[in-house]
């Protein structure tokens, strides 16, 4: 095993015995599953960065790098896409530790030689790594201190996810976790690569991101996406956070993500961005689904097939008759037991309590609790559904920086 | 479409609207600079202009005058920094150059901070001297709430505290009006430049520029507009928060020299430090204009106090990868400690009997010498980098006057320096 700081500025020599500069920095490629090969080394030359192939290194060790050829370089060379350079890209830089949920600082590499190359295959993140390279290896504390190594499996670039070259490896590790896990790891990056990374997403992840992120660190991070972009995502939110998203923004920033929302959703968050946080019509989201009293259970499960997408969770389905009046609510799972041909309105229960626009949410938290239930439907004075309140929403009020 | 229209209408801004939102937004930004600049004017400084005012009179207001341009470019240039990579000082440091020079950088600064640290708490020490209070009694009371206030309160918080900090130094705009200096002199001093070719004159202008121009102010700066979140987009705003800070800072230290040049330098009485400043202006100008003196060197010594410490927390945490904000406790508890290591030792350290309290300000003040050279190099090789600034990197204008100040800056401090060694024996 080698520590990557130590092939730093170690001489080059080719076949003819000649030293042809030292090393700056090895490039090496992403490969997806495994661990990233060397793919060769840079040397500088005056301004010129050259590059050296791996296959003509003929042994890399701490002391030296020995070619088995001469004039084998290629001169300023650009790396390809799915290239990065550890000086450049890893080493001192920040990076995600995705299995411990938080961002570190590369101290140093470890490079193994598998088959017939070598491979990176972890970060050190610990101090023992600073004193090593610092030259302070005789520091009588050093052999007890102990070494913090990441497996490369478990990290991935910050740079890589957001800089100039775009690492499809790096946003795959970091898709397979959870949204709630992806904002911890965002409320620890700097502003400008947090909303980067935010808007590097496609919209539907980065609503869920947004939606976990601390709300502490959420408006600042709302005020750095651009409007274009966060309107896109506002698209994907479920309404009742994209109305909190709209309210937490400045005046000058709603207006311009106001203007580049779709038709529909502006119309809808304008009338529910009317009302405040703590009351059930600023909580309620407008996805739910209604169906009507004389339809069939056939029918009503062919809905959900059908849109089903639209909504976050579905445990229930409202009841309503021709005036849009709320009737009654049927279960998911009565409309799965029943047989297909019966009424609706015969599967249904009874609405018995449900909550107006301004309801407390201590009330509407009191209501859920005392009677069991996961949704709760908000209606207005005509007895019309215009929204409902789910769990989640008083549980996120209650308990705000879970 | 119809209804997209009347949406727009009726969010589209009136003037009115546009005026209170430009408002928001300057609330929004305004704060790191005019902390930063303010927190320049700390113990020492005060102690600085006090002697400079008393043993010079008006004569060195110009000094002043420029300082301020030099501190705003500088300040300014950090703010930037920060503002656009999002990043502290330290942290770029480390990931555009080596590690050795980090290295070097946090060690020297840490122990520059530490000593100033030391010379907030003797500041407090003069404090408690003029109300003879004992300095065991004052120095814990001081290390405890400092901490206090930076450990339990939020980001939000702590600004409101450093404002406020900030708005009191008023106390000595009125202690120079209540001495009755001769405006038409303070305005040919402020105007005019002359020169004493003395080594005591040559001395305590490089010391004027010394307690403003300072490695830990500029690594404060630009980890604090980092923690506050500003966006980029909002630069203008910032950079008048600097200027802001730079013009009161100056304008504070201005007549902190105006009270002690028009009654001091005057009657011929000569001062060492702040505390003997106040005792000395109460024959001249009366008891209130003591107790200003003395509050005003309580508040700045608490103000350097606190903002120096938290500079030493900024600097290791972002350099050694233990990153952490004001904001995120339980996710930064490094940051805190060594917050309340500054603060603990250096308040058991001034309490040491017989403490030579004189060399170890010298020293410190050599180690700021050393290590702004290295910073403002470092400043100048990242704002120029393209990759990094975009369209914010330095313009050639700005290059040729940012060096011109930091040559200034530095070709002073490097005359203080050489001067300290070959005068420290006498």
């Amino acid at each position: 095993m080698i520590f990557f700081s130590q092939l730093l500025r170690v001489p080059i020599i080719d076949n003819k015995q000649e030293t042809v500069g030292r090393l700056k920095d090895v490039i090496v490629k992403a490969q997806e599953g495994e661990y990233p090969k060397v793919h060769g080394v840079i040397f500088q030359e005056r301004k010129h960065l050259s590059f050296i192939p791996y296959q003509y290194i003929e042994t890399l060790s701490r002391g030296e790098i020995t070619l088995n050829k001469s004039n084998c370089w290629k001169v300023d060379y650009q790396p390809e896409n799915d290239e990065f350079l550890l000086t450049r890209d890893v080493l001192d830089q920040q990076i995600f530790d995705v299995k411990g949920i938080r961002v570190v600082r590369v101290n140093d590499l470890q490079l193994v030689k598998i088959d017939n190359g070598f491979s990176i295959v972890g970060i050190d993140v610990s101090n023992k790594a600073l004193l090593r390279r610092l030259g302070l290896s005789y520091f009588p504390l050093f052999t007890r201190m102990e070494s913090k190594f990441i497996d490369w499996h478990n990290v991935s670039l910050v740079k890589g996810s957001v800089g100039s070259l775009q690492l499809k490896t790096t946003h795959e590790k970091l898709q397979k976790l959870h949204p709630a896990d992806i904002a911890n790891l965002i409320e620890n990056l700097t502003l400008p690569e947090s909303t980067k990374l935010v808007q590097s997403f496609d919209n539907e992840t980065a609503a869920e991101v947004l939606g976990e992120v601390d709300p502490k660190y959420k408006d600042t991070l709302l005020e750095h996406i651009n409007p274009k972009s966060l309107a896109n995502i506002m698209e994907e939110m479920p309404t009742d956070e994209a109305v909190d998203v709209l309210k937490d923004l400045s005046e000058n920033k709603r207006i311009q993500v106001f203007r580049r929302l779709g038709v529909r959703k502006a119309k809808t968050l304008h009338k529910l961005s009317g009302y405040k946080d703590d009351i059930a019509g600023g909580l309620m989201t407008s996805e739910f689904m209604t169906i009507h009293r004389d339809s069939t259970a056939d029918e009503a499960i062919k809905i959900i097939r059908k849109t089903s997408d639209q909504y976050r969770s579905l445990y229930h389905v409202f009841v309503i008759d021709d005036d849009k009046h709320l009737l009654g609510v049927v279960s998911i799972r009565t409309l799965l037991l029943s047989s297909p041909k019966q009424k609706i309105v015969d599967l249904m229960s009874k609405v018995v309590r449900t909550l107006r626009l301004h309801t407390k949410s201590e009330d509407i938290a009191r209501l859920m609790t005392k009677y069991d239930l996961l949704s709760m439907a908000v209606v207005d004075k005509q007895k019309v559904i215009r929204g409902i309140v789910t769990v989640d929403d008083i549980l996120r009020l209650l308990i705000p920086d879970a | 479409m119809r209804n997209m229209e009347t949406l727009e209408k009726t969010t589209k801004p009136s003037r009115i609207q546009r005026f209170k939102l430009k408002w928001l937004i300057i609330l929004g930004v305004i704060g790191p600079g005019i902390v930063a600049g303010t927190a320049d004017n700390d113990a020492g400084g005060i102690a600085t202009y006090s002697v400079t005012g008393a043993s010079f009179g008006f004569k060195m207001l110009w000094i002043l005058f420029l300082i301020t341009f030099v501190l705003a470019i500088t300040q300014e240039m950090g703010a930037r920094l920060g503002l656009v990579t999002g990043k502290g000082l330290a942290a770029l440091i480390r990931e555009n150059f080596s590690i050795k020079t980090t290295t070097f950088v946090v060690i020297v600064t840490f122990i520059a901070n530490w000593t100033n640290i030391l010379a907030e708490y003797a500041g407090l020490s003069a404090v408690a001297d003029v109300y003879g209070i004992p300095r065991w009694v004052v120095i814990p009371i001081a290390a405890g709430l400092t901490w206090f206030v930076v450990y339990k309160g939020s980001f939000k918080f702590v600004q409101k505290i450093f404002l406020t900090s900030a708005l009191l130094f008023f106390a000595y705009i009125i202690a120079g009006f209540m001495a009755h200096p001769d405006w038409s002199q303070v305005a040919s001093g402020t105007f005019l430049p002359q020169i004493q070719w003395t080594s005591d004159f040559f001395y305590t202008a490089v010391a004027l520029i010394g307690t403003t121009i300072t490695a830990w102010g500029q690594f404060f700066v630009q980890s604090y507009y980092v923690d506050k979140g500003v966006a980029a987009e909002h630069m203008k705003y910032s950079r008048w928060d600097v200027f802001a800070g730079a013009f009161w800072t100056n304008f504070v230290a201005f007549f902190i020299v105006i009270a002690t040049g028009a009654t001091l330098y005057k009657a011929g009485v000569t001062i060492s430090d702040a505390g003997q400043a106040a005792v000395a202006l109460e024959p001249f100008v009366g008891t209130f204009a003591k107790h200003l003196f003395a509050w005003g060197l309580l508040n700045a010594s608490l103000l350097g106090l606190a903002v120096v410490s938290m500079t030493s927390a900024y600097v290791v945490t972002e350099a050694f990868g233990w990153e952490g904000r004001v904001d995120l406790k339980q996710e930064s508890p490094s940051f805190y400690r060594i917050f309340a290591f500054c603060i603990f030792s250096a308040a058991a350290a001034i309490l040491i009997p017989g403490l030579p309290l004189v060399p170890i300000l010298v020293g410190s003040q050599m180690l700021n010498t050393f290590v702004l050279p290295v910073l403002f190099v470092a400043i100048l090789i990242l704002l120029n980098k393209e990759t990094l600034m975009g369209k914010h990197k330095n313009s050639l204008k700005m290059n040729i006057i940012s060096w011109v100040s930091i040559i200034f800056v530095m070709g002073m401090a490097g005359t203080l320096l050489v001067m300290t060694i070959l005068n420290f024996g006498h």
